[in-house]
């Protein structure tokens, strides 16, 4: 127990406990000899009363003066102690009795002439013979014939004195003796302790203000030092104490300040890496934006021309004008996909749908790119269903499809779906170039496509798997790769499992499209070229057309009675209002609370794509295809 | 050097210088006989007892003072073997083992230094030979007359003794009536009637006569006694010289040094070819007075040598 003892508690031990031992040792020993010297003093002092008494009744006991012993006997139980006494003759015949003796002890008797002693039960008998005093007698008569010495001692015995000591005062003494001692040694104890406690205190105070010191120190507290004092030991272990606390100082400072230039250095790589980044997002963002405005009113234009009557040239021309629209429509809506996946502004809508139909579709948009390279597109899907968000998906498998088709000079390109476990796994196999394993890791990245040094467009941007590893990111769900040089190539999603739905949605795109004779329809655009394109592919659809620059000529014109059905306006207009300001002026006018908007815009600025999707209207991108803007109109105006 | 060795040593050396100081001293002694050649005294006594070495220093010197002196052999009592007794002249014991031991010889005996009492008592034992006695009780007469003149206002006296002693109170009392003066005497025989004896005793004014009774007077009793005569102011007439020092008014005795030397004459004359005398008291004595106790008692007395002086004289004017 001890070794787990502080210096203080060791100090104190040490110097308290020989103390005590002393103290206990004197205190034992001076009591003993106190109680001895007690008990010995009043032996002597009843034998001493007794002999003096013998004495003094001598000769009472020889003139048979009764009435005098009994005076003697009770003046002498007038002294300490003395609780009876008792004068007997020599036949034991009692001469005088004076107090009360102990029921203890015996009746006193003559029993021999012996002076003794008897301790017994608390009480002390002193029996003292009474004897004539003895006169030699030097004389001629002397030498007579003497009796025999115990006939002369009975001669010469008067009586016996019997005195019975209490020694219940004694006893009293005796307790309080002990008791005064036991006084004496508790307060040497409390005094020693207090002395041990108060040297330990001087001796351990340096020792553990260190120990404190320490304890500071290793909180953190580096400027804590000790206060240097005493000699020898305690004197350097101060000493070293605060030394160390000095480099440990010194130490934290150095790091610290390498730490915050680090961190300086990191916060400028870090906004230079930003920098970049929104610089390279602002310029794709303002490249599609710039691009899409003449390819959109491109496209418008080529729809009405298409519905118009031209010969078989014409029509040739016309159809490869709309493939290369097309193309560049498609390499634009890559670009605005990863402008829109990177601004994280694309949130997913999870349905259940079915897969088969899904992956079908999917197919049959192949089947022409895929017949025309000379290549067999297969699908081996039981009915299935799943949950996610169905248009993603679908352009995850396009992207993974149509790059299947790019790298594949020929023979069959297998779509295939089974089960497993609570997922369905979808694989699109090929027998291409395959991928190396170095590639993989980089096939992912934006703008990367392998065997294509010559960047030839018609193999894309190399942006397809890069979109499908955002979008299966954003879904949750898992990609996996599985490919070697010459041995083609398999990607593999798989997205979780869902039973049927009691109804199956029916596909907005599916639904026959309606007639939109005398619709009035307000177009609003700022570009002239792109207006009048939208203001003729909605005339051709029957529509009743108000082309208007701005938003404020807008708002005047409604104002002054013109009531449209639709309002189609680009995103960006002239002046201080935009398309969703418009919209929502519009809206708050009377009667126009319902008004069916579409929003035109080619921006794909994280910022405005942000605030587009924050007002909940509906929007189109530039360049926007005629069908799906058709498809639009027609579900708001309540088609479905 | 340790004071018994020294007493033991002084109690050898004694008898021997006795003898120097007999042989020193030949004219002294002008009435003494002389003793027929070749007589041979064997005295038994405890030579260990300074009593009887004064007695027997005496008893020497008195003797070596009448050439032709005759031949001395002191035996103690357990050493007086019959040889030694039968080729003795003449037989001297000392004191009450001594006359026991001389019994039963043909030798003529001189028993000294003891009471009537024993004396009495020994004689009563069978087996005696030709034997006389010098007894160490001073006769009533003496102590009659000792009182008549030390304490004349006393016409008063008592005493205490055991039924051994009837004779010698009885004597007492005798002497006593001659001389005009009252005895009472108390006959104790039992140790616890001693005080209320002496209250009896000494009721009424009177001196105390001592005998030497040892049922009465021993070392235990002796003190308590005096003292009890003291407080009924009584004085007391002692029959020896120890009871004087002890606390008696007056003492009347034979020192052992008187009773040697009279033992040294009679011896003396038997040798010369005179008959045993009978038993008799003894010729010389002494008068004691505790100036101290007399003070105490407020008693004016003469000094001892008047005292004795005067008896003496009256004894011899007696004759």
């Amino acid at each position: 127990m001890i070794e787990h003892w502080g210096i203080r508690a060791r100090i104190t031990l040490v110097a308290f406990v020989p103390m005590l031992a002393l103290a206990a040792l004197m205190t034992a020993t001076f009591t003993g000899l106190r109680l001895s010297d007690l008990d010995d003093a009043l032996r002597a002092r009843a034998q001493a009363h007794a002999r003096q008494f013998a004495l003094n009744s001598e000769y009472l006991l020889f003139s048979g003066d009764r009435e005098r012993l009994q005076q003697l006997a009770d003046t002498l139980l007038h002294e300490d102690d003395v609780a009876a006494v008792a004068i007997l003759d020599p036949d034991g015949a009692i001469l005088a009795r004076a107090g009360r003796a102990s029921a203890d002890l015996p009746p006193p008797t003559q029993t021999a002439a012996e002076a003794r002693i008897i301790e017994h039960a608390g009480w002390l008998r002193v029996v003292e013979p009474i004897r004539a005093t003895e006169l030699p007698l030097q004389d001629a008569f002397a030498t007579e014939p003497t009796p025999s010495a115990e006939d002369e001692a009975s001669r010469r015995t008067l009586g016996v004195l019997v005195v019975d000591l209490s020694l219940a005062r004694l006893q009293q003494r005796r307790s309080e003796l002990l008791r005064l001692a036991g006084v004496w040694m508790l307060l040497v104890a409390f005094g020693s302790l207090l002395l041990a406690r108060r040297m330990s205190k001087s001796v351990s105070g340096p020792i553990r203000d260190v120990a404190e010191a320490v304890k500071r120190i290793g909180r953190g507290d580096l400027d804590q030092r000790v206060t240097v004092s005493g000699g020898g030991s305690i004197r350097a272990l101060a000493e070293g104490v605060n030394e160390m606390a000095a480099r440990l100082a010194d130490a934290r400072a150095t790091l610290n300040r390498r730490i915050e230039d680090a961190t300086l250095e990191l916060r400028a790589r870090t906004e230079e890496a930003e920098h970049a980044n929104l610089a390279k997002s602002r310029f794709l963002a303002a490249a599609s934006h710039d691009l899409r405005q003449p390819l959109h009113a491109l496209g418008l234009f080529l729809s009405e021309l298409a519905q118009h009557d031209l010969d078989a040239h014409g029509r040739q021309i016309t159809e490869r004008l709309f493939a290369s629209a097309e193309a560049m429509e498609k390499l634009l809506d890559s670009l605005l996909d990863i402008s829109r996946l990177d601004a994280g502004v694309l949130s997913p809508a999870p349905s259940v749908f079915d897969l088969h139909a899904r992956l079908e579709h999917v197919l049959a948009r192949h089947a022409a790119d895929a017949s025309a390279r000379g290549l067999v597109l297969r699908l081996h899907c039981p009915p299935c269903w799943a949950h996610t968000d169905a248009h993603m998906f679908e352009r995850i498998i396009g992207n993974l499809l149509g790059n299947a088709i790019r790298y594949t000079p020929s023979g069959t390109i297998l779509l295939a779906c089974r089960r497993r476990g609570p997922r369905w796994r979808v694989e699109v196999r090929d027998r291409g170039i395959g991928i190396s394993r170095d590639a993989q890791q980089i096939i992912f990245h934006e703008f990367v496509q392998l065997d294509n040094a010559e960047r030839a467009r018609d193999k894309g941007l190399g942006l397809g798997l890069a979109i499908v590893r955002r979008l299966v990111d954003l879904l949750g769900l898992r990609l996996a790769l599985r490919s070697a040089p010459g041995r083609g190539s398999v990607f593999a999603v798989e997205l979780p499992a869902a039973p049927p739905p009691a109804r199956a949605d029916i596909d907005l795109e599916a639904r026959a499209l309606g007639n939109f004779d005398g619709l009035e329809v307000l177009v609003v655009d700022d570009d002239v070229l792109a207006r009048d394109a939208m203001s003729g592919l909605l005339a051709s659809w029957g529509c009743s057309v108000h082309a208007l620059e701005d938003a404020d000529t807008a708002m005047h014109a409604v104002r002054a009675g013109l009531a449209p059905e639709l309002i189609v306006t680009d995103l960006r207009l002239r002046g201080t209002s935009d398309g969703i300001a418009l919209i929502e002026h519009l809206r708050a006018l009377p009667g126009f609370a319902r008004l069916p908007a579409v929003l035109v815009s080619g921006d794909t600025e994280p910022a405005r794509l942000e605030h587009i999707q924050a007002s909940g209207i509906h929007v189109l991108h530039k360049p926007v295809r005629p069908a799906r803007l058709r498809a639009l109109i027609h579900r708001l105006l309540g088609g479905h | 050097m340790n004071p018994h060795g020294l007493w033991r040593t002084l109690r050898s050396w004694l008898p021997f210088a006795s003898l120097v100081l007999a042989a020193a001293l030949p004219c002294m002694q002008s009435n003494a006989h002389a003793a027929p050649p070749g007589a041979l005294i064997v005295i038994i006594a405890q030579t260990d007892d300074p009593v009887h070495q004064q007695a027997l220093g005496a008893f020497a010197a008195t003797l070596s003072a009448h050439p032709p002196a005759p031949r001395i052999e002191t035996r103690a009592p357990q050493d007086a073997d019959a040889a030694t007794l039968a080729t003795a002249t003449l037989i001297v014991t000392f004191g009450s083992a001594g006359a026991g031991a001389g019994l039963g010889t043909s030798t003529p005996v001189i028993h000294a230094l003891l009471s009537r009492a024993t004396l009495d008592a020994l004689q009563r034992a069978p087996g005696h030979g030709p034997h006389t006695a010098l007894i160490l009780d001073q006769p009533p007469a003496r102590q009659i007359a000792l009182l008549r003149a030390a304490l004349p206002e006393f016409d008063r006296l008592a005493t205490l003794h055991s039924p051994d002693m009837d004779g010698a109170a009885a004597e007492l009392g005798a002497a006593a009536r001659a001389q005009g003066v009252a005895l009472h005497a108390i006959r104790i025989e039992e140790e616890h009637e001693l005080y209320p004896g002496l209250r009896a005793a000494l009721e009424r004014p009177a001196v105390l006569v001592s005998l030497p009774d040892t049922h009465v007077f021993n070392r235990y009793t002796v003190q308590n006694v005096l003292m009890t005569a003291y407080r009924l102011h009584a004085p007391v007439l002692g029959h020896s010289a120890a009871l004087v020092r002890a606390g008696a008014t007056l003492g009347l005795y034979t020192t052992p040094v008187q009773a040697g030397q009279e033992a040294a004459r009679l011896a003396a004359r038997v040798l010369d070819g005179a008959p045993l005398p009978p038993t008799s008291t003894p010729q010389l004595f002494e008068v004691g007075v505790n100036a101290t106790v007399a003070r105490a008692l407020g008693l004016n007395l003469p000094t001892a040598e008047a005292l004795t002086r005067a008896l003496i004289e009256a004894e011899e004017a007696a004759r």
